[in-house]
């Protein structure tokens, strides 16, 4: 063979072999894409077969052996049952509901009850300040309980040891300083609300009252009174505290009594974060950002500092150039600091012939008592 | 001005007359807090649909309270935007006004009706007292206050605004008011 075949013959191997690799490797991901979906399957006829109503499936409300203790997928697509004790009757129990290929069992010391039982007891118990949530962690085989840690390191380690005093009585439980991605839905600023008066308005920012309560600041306007519960998209998210409609200030605390929601600091329609260390006051000329739920975002200029719209009874606000619509009230306002980063500079009020006034952070911080969270 | 002082005499008394001139109009706009831009041409909901009335004794100079009712098979998204025009020799004219307006709003499902509460004063917004925004205390005379709502939810207020297309869903119901002398 001269050197030019031995070259095409070499390069023909090459890219065999690769398209081979690629191919298995493919192969691979297809099949464990298969097999994730039969384990999908066979959990799903599990909780069918122990539902009480097959059309209504669910984790929670069924008849289960009082040895099963929760199931996952593991890491090789396997569904993993776990048992309280494992023997010949119960490996035939679920093998007479389910085909047993990939299936493995996995012997932990709690029962599903007893760590749904115990979730359930504890989430009652949630009024408790320092607990932010409480979950069951099925692969860990504990009931997790999330525990504040908003102040430092080592305040989460006492705040741990005294929810753990207090809930002594449960020896399943495991418990975990709160992480900000924790339980069920993350609410941004921005995102938008309805009032149980009906009335719509924006999420402007996550926030801690002076008790060091977790809850979100928004426009008070007159319409939340003290007391009054705050429903976001269709759930129980708090109860507003005194709302401020005069002064210097529009503006309304609402702590956060659900933790199945959960803070961030990441502004809707812009994908960035702003820093909670400080806040910033704008001059006139400055550029200026904002998020309504209605308008999204929006860039605009400082017109006027110090307005006071007498139609509202509200002093020392700023006049910008933001585009608003009805439903942004609340909204968060918010510009570059000189190192680049994003600060709050206020929440949306009310709209001056075609651009937005808000209400400066440094009146809500004073009168409102709350820290950014 | 010449340096005539006849001249000069003459010059003032011929302005003195023609703004003594401007006065014989009936509806002399000076007396206003606001002035009048000229006639309207703000297209107004003529329909069946969507209905504003004045809650009876309800009505001052400074302020109103009107009923709102949908008559559609549809919701309204209701905000707080509003304008306030004048009749001025049989046409509707509109007012160089500035407003504040919050940024609430709420649904108005269909077959519902609400009150909306309006304070059109305003006041002083410096401490100057240079700049007024607001319609003040509205003289004697006819209007109509115009109430700006949007045909749909907020959830599709929100898609209109987002999609530049707001104009095509947003009526201005009209409701015609005397303020008496």
């Amino acid at each position: 063979m001269n050197k030019r075949s031995v070259f095409c013959l070499t390069l023909a191997i090459f890219i065999l072999t690769l398209t081979g690799i690629i191919y298995a490797a493919q192969t691979d991901e297809s099949s464990l894409q298969e097999k994730e979906g039969d384990a999908i399957e066979k959990y799903n006829e599990l909780l069918e077969y122990w539902s009480y109503n097959s059309d209504n499936i669910s984790d929670f409300v069924m008849s289960i052996p009082e040895y099963y203790g929760g199931a996952y997928i593991d890491s090789d697509k396997n569904l993993v049952i776990q048992v309280t004790e494992l023997n010949t009757e119960i490996e035939q129990y679920f093998s007479g509901i389910i085909d047993m290929s990939n299936v493995l069992f996995h012997v932990v010391e709690n029962s599903f009850l007893e760590l749904y039982n115990c979730k359930e007891s504890v989430a009652s118990k949630t009024s408790d300040s320092l607990i932010t949530g409480v979950g069951i962690r099925v692969e860990e085989n504990t009931v997790a309980v999330y525990v504040t840690n908003e102040i430092s390191q080592t305040k989460a380690v006492s705040n741990i040891q005294a929810v753990a005093n207090d809930l002594s009585e449960y020896d399943c439980i495991t418990y975990y300083a709160a992480e900000e991605d924790m339980p069920l839905a993350t609410l941004s600023p921005g995102a938008g609300f309805t009032e149980d008066g009906g009335s719509s308005r924006t999420l402007g920012y996550w926030a801690y009252d002076s008790s060091g309560n977790l809850g979100i600041v928004t426009a008070a306007h007159k319409g939340i009174t003290a007391g009054e519960t705050i429903s976001i998209n269709g759930s129980v998210f708090g109860v507003a505290s005194t709302p401020r409609c005069s002064g210097t200030v529009d503006a309304v605390f609402i702590r956060r009594t659900n933790t199945g929601f959960t803070p961030g600091r990441v502004i809707q329609g812009w994908g960035i974060s702003y820093n909670s260390a400080a806040i910033i006051e704008l001059p006139v000329g400055a550029t200026v950002r904002s998020y309504g739920n209605t308008s999204g975002a929006q860039t605009g200029t400082v017109l006027e500092i110090s307005y006071t719209s007498t139609t509202y009874g509200i002093s020392d606000l700023v006049r910008t150039t933001l585009v608003g619509a009805g439903g942004d009230s609340g909204g968060i306002v918010f510009a570059m600091g000189s190192n680049g980063s994003y600060y709050i500079a206020g929440i949306i009020h009310a709209l001056h012939s075609s651009g937005v006034i808000y209400v400066k952070q440094s009146n809500i911080k004073n009168v409102l008592g709350v820290t950014i969270y | 001005m010449t340096e005539h002082p006849i001249i000069n005499i003459v010059i003032w008394i011929l302005v003195w007359l023609l703004n003594t001139g401007n006065q014989a109009d009936p509806i002399e706009t000076s007396v206003y807090p606001w002035e009048i831009i000229g006639e309207s041409n703000i297209s107004v909901y003529e329909g069946n649909s969507y209905e504003l009335s004045c809650i009876e004794g309800t009505l001052s100079p400074s302020e109103g309270s009107f009923l709102l009712k949908n008559q559609s098979d549809g919701f309204l998204n209701v905000g707080r935007s509003y304008l306030i025009e004048i009749k001025q020799n049989g046409q509707w004219c509109e007012i160089d006004a500035e407003i504040d307006i919050l940024l609430d709003g709420f649904d108005l499902a269909p077959g519902e009706e609400c009150r909306i509460d309006i304070s059109w004063k305003g006041g002083y917004t410096d401490q100057k007292r240079e700049n007024w925004v607001g319609y003040g205390e509205l003289p004697a005379g006819e209007y109509r206050i115009l109430k700006s709502v949007v045909k749909g939810t907020w959830e599709e207020f929100r898609e209109y605004v987002q999609n530049g297309v707001e104009d095509q869903y947003t009526y201005m119901i009209p409701c015609v008011f005397t303020i008496e002398p």
